[in-house]
């Protein structure tokens, strides 16, 4: 994994995933004997986890449960996710 | 239950201020085919749809509109928060600034304030659907004559993105709507509403 990455592009990276999870949520809702969707829904969310993981370490807290308390109350330090664009 | 992810389904930067965009771009947060709307019919009429796999469905898709909504929130926001006063009065938001200042506030693109009487529940799995796909499709026209008034790419984008989620969402209930009705037509009664009296 490229640790070059900008908060930007690894909560794009990030987004990108997750979106690619709720598209074949929705998908498989519909489709729940699809073979293909269901391999390409575990491999999708492997990758979130380890995007997330790596995200969290860099930058802090996606969900509350990602804070660790050695950094002190993280949730509430980081910024909005609709702060972007200043 | 809910737990708050501090990410947005699609990543939303806009740079210019625009007062006349934002006001379009509110009726998507508390308009007839907003999003606010879209997540409370959904999220309502789960209880009642009495295929467990449909009432996943209307979860799911309940859930992503909430996101959607954070979406046209945060949109209206990065549009208005460096306004002047002077590009409040020239964009037409003084009547909406003089009630709200740049708060977010579920009404319309008049400033009509947003109404349960424009989403509908019936506990009828046939009737329910129809007004989803309908709704979806009502959305997709709002998000189609919000990019006719607006040509900034930092709103258009995320606008667009919004516009494909309804075409999704419209395929996936047409589904759904196929399952309840492979259901009706194995014990042949198309014509009663197969959710009450409840069935074992």
């Amino acid at each position: 994994m490229n640790m070059e990455f900008t908060e930007e592009q690894l909560s794009n990276e990030i987004a990108a995933v997750r979106f690619a999870l709720i598209e074949l949520t929705l998908f498989l809702d519909t489709h729940p004997c699809d073979a293909q969707a269901l391999a390409l829904f575990t491999e999708y969310r492997d990758k979130l986890l380890a995007l997330s993981e790596q995200y969290v370490s860099l930058f802090g807290p996606l969900e509350v449960y990602d804070v660790s308390g050695k950094n002190g109350w993280t949730w509430g330090l980081t910024p909005m996710p609709f702060e972007g664009g200043r | 239950m809910w737990e708050y992810l501090k990410q947005l389904e699609y990543p939303i930067r806009i740079r210019k201020p625009d007062a006349r965009a934002a006001k379009v771009i509110l009726s998507q947060y508390g308009g007839p085919n907003g999003e606010l709307g879209a997540s409370l019919r959904y999220l309502s009429q789960k209880f009642a749809m009495p295929d467990r796999r449909v009432a996943g469905l209307l979860n799911d898709i309940g859930t992503e509109e909430l996101a959607h909504l954070e979406m046209i929130g945060t949109m209206v926001r990065q549009l208005t928060r460096n306004l002047t006063i002077e590009q409040i009065k020239e964009g037409g938001f003084d009547a909406y600034f003089a009630d709200h200042t740049t708060g977010i506030w579920p009404a319309n693109a008049s400033g009509m304030p947003w109404s349960a009487a424009t989403i509908q529940s019936v506990g009828d799995p046939l009737a329910d659907l129809a007004e989803d796909m309908a709704a979806e499709q009502k959305a997709r026209v709002t998000y189609d004559n919000i990019l006719k008034l607006v040509d900034d790419p930092d709103i258009c984008d995320p606008i667009r993105f919004l516009r494909e989620r309804e075409i999704v969402h419209f395929q996936r209930f047409g589904e759904a709507m196929g399952m309840i009705r492979d259901k009706l037509n194995e014990k042949n009664f198309y014509a009663f509403n197969p959710a009450y009296p409840p069935r074992k």
